[in-house]
């Protein structure tokens, strides 16, 4: 049996390893500025809304928190399902990294959803259908994450979370539609169609600011997962 | 200037570059919030948005809860690109370390072998 070489690069090229850290310091600067103009637009230009006074502010990073745990289950489970096609571990290293940072995500728009709540409903929480759509979305990702932890492991364990990340997929429309088929206290639209366009621009600008800052999330996360099977693979061959 | 030096050569350079920019923004943040907030004119209210509850006419009474969000979404994306560049770092070290040790298994094979 032909010996494996330790010379066969682990991690890549360093030719691909320095474009891998470029694309990451490019976008960790990207993200930075972009956040700079949101923080700008947030707290020195967007006026004052008129009945909510300054706690409309959280609006700005609430909603796109929101668009962002609702991308995140759509990503994993479009990886979980070319992971079970192709069999090929970069779509479940891809699937893993975004479920981490989707419970994240997820985890924000409840606790930004909770303290804006407390103000303008005089509750933390109450069980509304879009409310307890999200939690569930934050449910579907936890338990995604500890089928890969606690479950079987090896090839088992990862289609299992596959298909968890397929059928928590359908939550994404339900709490985006939740409003229209529900009575709920949560406003009907998520963005609603009278902002002014001062509101709107800066709604904007915080959605592409937090979508730079999840790719820029994902590309660590999803090279420190490639870290992660490098080294089991150097584990076997040192064992 | 030491603190910053020490603080790259202990933690990298783009944990650094990290935990400055999170700095930046939350002293930012928690100025503006404070001071520059509420010019200009109140805008006419989203329709779709409750009536509030608590604040009645003054628009800064709120100013605590706005406050929490920034803090806790900052800290949570602060804690989270710390835990990552550090466990990356760690990790990249073991690498490199199996590495080595694969390097000189293979060296004293072949040398015992040739001997042999």
């Amino acid at each position: 049996m032909a010996q494996t070489s330790i010379s066969q690069p682990v991690t890549g090229s360093s030719a691909t390893y320095s474009t891998r850290s470029y694309l990451r310091d490019g976008l960790l600067i990207v993200s930075a500025a972009l956040m700079a103009v949101t923080l700008y637009m947030v707290f020195m230009w967007v006026p004052t809304e008129q009945n909510l006074g300054v706690s409309q502010r959280i609006f700005y990073f609430h909603v796109p928190l929101g668009w962002i745990g609702m991308l995140s289950i759509v990503v994993v489970a479009v990886a979980s399902l070319m992971h079970l096609i192709t069999g090929k571990e970069k779509w479940d290293s891809l699937a893993y990294a975004t479920a981490e940072l989707g419970v994240i995500f997820a985890t924000l728009i409840l606790v930004t959803g909770a303290i804006w709540a407390r103000p303008v409903w005089g509750v933390w929480w109450t069980w509304d259908a879009k409310l307890t759509t999200t939690l569930v979305l934050w449910f579907i990702y936890v338990g995604y994450l500890m089928i890969r932890a606690h479950g079987p492991s090896g090839t088992q364990g990862k289609r299992y979370a596959s298909v968890i990340a397929l059928i928590g997929a359908i939550d994404s429309p339900i709490i985006y539609k939740a409003t229209d088929w529900w009575r709920t206290a949560h406003p009907e639209r998520n963005v609603p169609s009278d902002l002014a366009s001062e509101m709107l621009l800066t709604l904007l600008v915080a959605m592409v600011t937090f979508t730079v800052l999840y790719v820029y999330l994902l590309v660590e996360r999803y090279s420190l997962r490639k870290s992660e099977s490098d080294l089991d693979e150097l584990h076997q061959r040192t064992a | 200037m030491s603190f910053i030096k020490e603080l790259r050569r202990s933690l990298g350079l783009r944990a650094s570059t990290v935990i400055v920019l999170v700095a930046l923004a939350l002293t930012v943040s928690t100025l503006l919030t404070t001071v520059g907030a509420f010019d200009g004119q109140p805008q006419t209210a989203p329709s779709t948005i409750p009536e509030p509850s608590e604040h009645g006419n003054d628009p800064e009474a709120n100013l605590p809860f706005l406050f929490a969000v920034y803090m806790i979404t900052w800290g949570a994306f602060f804690a989270y690109i710390f835990y990552v560049s550090r466990r990356q770092r760690e990790m990249q070290g073991e690498i490199d370390a199996l590495k080595r040790a694969l390097d000189q298994r293979e060296q004293a094979e072949a040398q015992s072998q040739s001997e042999s």
